[in-house]
């Protein structure tokens, strides 16, 4: 399987197109309900994002018609394929980052950091557990004291509260 | 105006201000020395720190990391013959086989000295321009401000690498995000989606944090070879390195020149600027000097070029609010957040600010020379470090940072979001830099 960088251009104007139909639908709705997206420009907080959304939408279109004129005239620049297995690794990655973001307040700063770093260690393909656990131990808790103690940030303790008493 | 505030300037040259600024060479000499990551990526990752500090120290650690980081990556370009940066890949031609000649510490101290002197004739420029400009545009009204708000995303224009359509779609979702949170002129909320958390909208440091560093992180692991160990000889260079510089005074001089007017033009930057100053360099120079076969001039050229940008690129920067590059755009957006507006305004409300900042450029390029010239030996043992363990490094980093700002867990979710928004935009070959510009843009246009 492989996976075609047309495929992403197509996914990044849908999200270009998500946007500004956001704000188009937040302005009929939300915004209306307010009484802010009515009247005249200067009372109208919903006339600028408006405007910068349908410029939005007229330079998707002109990308995807500049597109399809140059797919078709054969200047468009080959499509690139990245095999998948070539993105199961950075996927694998950015997947234990969006688990510990969301476990971060359960769990606690501690718990759930040695947790990533060790796993996106080996996932990046160290397997010398001992380097891994000294240099997971040494920054999970270096970086926590650095903050703690020298930016006075306090950590999430989690359900178990776990606090270092520096 | 400098001889006048310069004595306020000088009271907010704290010893903090200077360990930070000394700090933040050091921290940018690090992270421009390590293939794929540079002073962009440095000042973003030490943002939330940075905003923390007293303005001048904070501007100075930020100015500092730039600095550093615009020539550290001549580090890895002498050592590995990878430029750190693509700032340094013209220092390929002429370090490289310097390195390869035996001369390695010469080609570093040569690398080192020209870039602090280098910064410094740009330092010039900054304080001479810099006020005028500001001066000229202080004299703006309304119909001028519309121009200068404009002006400013033309910015997005001249820093969209690739498709100029791309980059006006990426600044456009840059001015809509800007508008999430309260509507200054009804006091409505708009895009809050009833949460409370976006009533101020998204937080800049969120935003710059998750659109540079995940998607940087990704690519470098899609890449592979995470777990090779480099192998890097030991390197010790002197101060000969600055007395060899100096031989090369009329060279390091025309190419700062080249630097510092490549800087001042929004868009151009240090890649530029040092291809520009080497081909000047090997034009100028006899036939039998050796350019591309180790020739000491060609390492002061591009060198000395691609840090006198700095200074260059912050004419603009401060006296109009108008980013010439990816990084003065985070550095105007860090004085947004510290409570200063870069304009014209800067140098009439915050004169002692805007002279301290111009005080601790010099210290910088002043402490890139003693820094550079004496860790040495530490960056290149940094070059020896495996991606395998800087990954997870900078990816908790970036988690820490961001939470740090507010001890906001949301923040760090915000960070995340945009982290996945960039990875699309930049799979897609949109610029992610003119989404900062038009999120720092939006202040002055929703204004108009």
């Amino acid at each position: 399987m492989r996976f075609r960088t047309a495929c992403a251009e197509w996914l990044a104007a849908a999200v270009c197109l998500g946007v500004a139909g956001l704000v188009f639908q937040q302005a009929a709705t939300d915004l209306t309900e307010q009484g802010i997206a009515s009247g005249g420009p200067y009372d109208n907080a919903a006339s600028y994002p408006k405007t910068i959304a349908a410029c939005l939408i007229v330079l998707v279109i002109l990308q995807l018609g500049f597109q399809a004129v140059a797919r078709g005239s054969g200047l468009m620049r080959e499509d690139r394929d990245i095999p998948l297995r070539a993105l199961l690794r950075p996927a694998a990655v950015l997947a234990v980052l969006v688990i510990y973001v969301f476990v971060l307040k359960t769990l606690g700063y501690y718990i759930s950091t040695l947790a990533m770093m060790a796993g996106i260690m080996v996932l990046c393909g160290l397997r010398n557990w001992i380097a891994i656990a000294t240099v997971t131990f040494a920054l999970t808790f270096g970086l926590a004291w650095i903050f703690e103690v020298v930016l006075l940030v306090t950590m999430p303790g989690g359900i178990f509260d776990l606090h270092m008493p520096w | 105006m400098l001889p006048d505030t310069l004595g306020a300037g000088l009271a907010l040259l704290t010893p903090l201000a200077l360990g930070f600024t000394a700090l933040g060479v050091f921290f940018g000499l690090i992270i421009g020395a390590l293939p794929g990551l540079g002073p962009l990526m440095g000042i973003i990752l030490m943002l939330p720190l940075a905003i923390t500090l007293p303005p001048v120290a904070a501007m100075g650690f930020l100015i500092a990391i730039f600095v550093g980081g615009s020539c550290g990556g001549s580090v890895s370009a002498v050592m590995l013959g990878i430029p750190g940066t693509p700032l340094s890949a013209a220092t390929l031609f002429d370090g490289r086989p310097m390195a390869q000649k035996g001369r390695a510490a010469d080609a570093i101290g040569i690398a080192i000295s020209a870039s602090a002197l280098g910064g410094m004739l740009g330092g010039l420029v900054l304080i001479f321009f810099a006020p005028k400009l500001a001066g000229v545009a202080s004299r703006f009204a309304p119909p001028e401000y519309a121009a200068l708000a404009i002006t400013g995303l033309l910015a997005i224009v001249v820093v969209s690498e690739g498709s100029l359509l791309k980059g006006l779609m990426s600044g456009a979702i840059g001015l809509i995000i800007a508008t999430i949170g309260t509507d200054s002129f009804t006091t409505g909320y708009r895009f809050t989606f009833g949460n409370y958390n976006l009533l101020d909208g998204f937080n800049l440091v969120a935003i710059v944090v998750g659109l540079f560093a995940i998607p940087e992180m990704l690519v470098e692991i899609r890449q592979g070879g995470l777990t090779d160990r480099p192998t890097v000889e030991p390197v010790r260079p002197g101060f000969r390195g600055l007395m060899l510089t100096l031989r090369n005074w009329g060279n390091l001089l025309r190419s700062s020149a080249i630097g510092s007017f490549f800087g001042v033009l929004p868009g151009a930057g240090g890649v530029i600027s040092s291809f520009t100053a080497y081909a000047v360099a090997k034009t100028i120079a006899p036939k039998n000097a050796g350019y591309g076969e180790g020739a000491e001039g060609g390492v002061v050229a591009t060198e000395s070029a691609n840090n006198s940008t700095v200074g260059g690129t912050l004419v603009p920067s401060l006296a109009l609010g108008v980013p010439g590059d990816a990084s003065s755009a985070v550095l105007i957006g860090a004085l947004l957040i510290l409570g200063y507006f870069p304009g014209p305004q800067l140098f009439v409300q915050s004169p002692d600010v805007v002279s301290g900042i111009f005080l601790v450029y010099f210290f910088s390029n002043i402490a890139l020379l003693v820094i550079g010239i004496a860790a040495t030996p530490l960056f290149v043992w940094v070059l020896r470090l495996r991606k395998a363990y800087l990954i997870p490094t900078i990816l908790l980093l970036c988690v820490l940072g961001t939470f740090a700002l507010q001890a906001s867990l949301f923040d760090v979710g915000a960070m995340l979001g945009f982290g996945l928004l960039g990875i699309i935009l930049r799979a897609g070959g949109y610029p992610l830099a003119p989404l900062v510009i038009g999120v720092i843009n939006s202040v002055g246009l929703a204004g108009l």
